[in-house]
C-alpha cells in the first residue's frame, strides 16, 4: 500500500498502537470513537506505519506507530474531494474554514492542480467527527512532481489572501513539502519538511539541502 | 497561549531584521531586530503547553552556537523541535549574521 503524509486511515478497533511513551488516556479513548489516524511524515519503524492521533482538544496530538494489517481503508486529501460530497458539506456547515474549500477550488481551477483538504477540515469529512471550529485554518495539499512556476504560486497566494479564512497550503514535492506562501516569497532557502526531518533547501525539486551548522 | 522567556550572553552583531516562517500548522514565524545590548533575549509564544523544557533545550543551543545580539519572537503553531531549529537557524541567515567568532 503506497501512503503519503496527510493521508488518513480508518483503522480497526483491536488496533494496537506501538510507542515507546505510555499511550494516554485520551488517545484511547478518542480512537474507540473515531477510529481513524493521520499518516505522519516520518521513516517506517521495523515494518510499522508511523502515525498521528487527533484529540479533541487542539493541542491532543500524539503519534505512535501501526502494522499494516491495521488499516481499513486509507482516504488521500485529493479522494476526499472525489468521493466525499464536499460541495453538500460547504452549504450545510456554518464552519468559515469548510466553506473557504470553495473558494480554494475556484482560485485552482484555471491551474489543474491535483490538492485536497488535510488538517481538521480533511479529518472532518472523513470521520464526520466535528473537529473544525469557528477558528480553524483551512489546511491544503497540493501534490506537485514538477516545478510549479513561481508566477502561478504569486497568483494564488495574491488569491487566497483577500479570502478572510487563512488557507495554509503545502505543497508536497517527490522530496519533501514546503509551504506554498515561503516558495512564493523568500529569495533565501526556504523549509522543507522531509521523512528525515525539516531542512532548508533553495529549489524545492531539486534540493541541495543547507542544514544547520551546530 | 503560552510565553516563555530565555535570555544568554550574546557577543556578535547582526546586520538587519528579518522575519522567517509560516503562520500555520506544524510551523512557525521568527522575527529577529538586531540589538546593541550583549545579550540574546527570545520570547516564544505558542500554544501547546508542557514543553517547556523542549523548548529551553532547542534556544540554549542555538543562542549558544550564533551568541547573536538580537531580540528573537517566535510564534509557534505546533512545530516540532527539528523544525524550530531550522527556522532560527533561517533567520538569521536573512539577518546576516558575522562568522562565529
Amino acid at each position: 500500500m503506497v501512503m503519503n503524509p496527510h493521508d488518513l486511515l480508518k483503522i480497526k478497533k483491536t488496533t494496537k498502537l506501538s510507542s515507546s511513551p505510555e499511550i494516554p488516556e485520551w488517545v484511547t479513548e478518542s480512537l474507540q470513537d473515531v477510529p481513524y489516524v493521520v499518516v505522519r511524515r516520518a521513516p517506517m519503524s521495523e515494518g510499522m506505519i508511523p502515525i498521528g492521533v487527533r484529540g479533541k482538544k487542539r493541542n491532543q496530538r500524539f503519534g505512535a506507530y501501526i502494522a499494516e494489517e491495521d488499516i481499513v481503508h486509507l482516504i488521500s486529501p485529493v479522494t476526499i474531494l472525489q468521493k466525499y460530497a464536499w460541495r453538500e458539506k460547504i452549504s450545510n456547515s456554518p464552519m468559515p474554514a469548510i466553506k473557504a474549500l470553495g473558494h480554494v477550488h475556484e482560485i485552482f481551477k484555471p491551474y489543474n492542480l491535483l490538492w485536497g483538504p488535510a488538517g481538521s477540515v480533511g479529518f472532518e469529512m472523513v470521520s464526520k467527527c466535528q473537529t473544525v471550529t469557528k477558528s480553524s485554518d483551512l489546511d491544503v495539499v497540493v501534490y506537485a512532481d514538477e516545478v510549479l512556476l513561481i508566477e502561478v504560486v504569486e497568483n494564488i497566494v495574491n488569491k487566497l489572501n483577500q479570502l478572510s479564512v487563512m488557507v495554509d497550503v503545502q505543497i508536497e514535492t517527490p522530496n519533501g513539502s514546503v509551504s506554498l506562501r515561503e516558495y512564493a516569497r523568500e529569495k533565501g532557502p526556504i523549509l522543507m519538511k522531509t521523512i528525515d526531518g525539516a531542512k532548508l533547501v533553495h529549489n524545492p525539486w531539486e534540493p541541495e539541502f543547507v542544514t544547520a551548522p551546530y | 497561549m503560552e510565553s516563555l522567556f530565555f535570555q544568554y550572553p550574546a557577543k556578535n552583531k547582526i546586520e538587519r531584521q528579518s522575519h522567517v516562517g509560516v503562520v500555520g500548522s506544524g510551523d512557525l514565524e521568527v522575527l529577529v531586530t538586531p540589538s546593541e545590548e550583549p545579550w540574546v533575549k527570545v520570547e516564544v509564544r505558542t500554544g501547546m503547553t508542557g514543553f517547556e523544557q523542549t523548548w529551553e533545550k532547542v534556544i540554549e543551543r542555538f543562542c549558544n552556537y550564533y551568541a547573536a545580539q538580537a531580540t528573537i519572537q517566535v510564534n509557534d503553531f505546533g512545530a516540532t523541535p527539528g523544525v524550530v531549529s531550522l527556522r532560527l537557524v533561517q533567520a538569521l541567515e536573512v539577518s546576516g549574521h558575522h562568522e562565529i567568532s
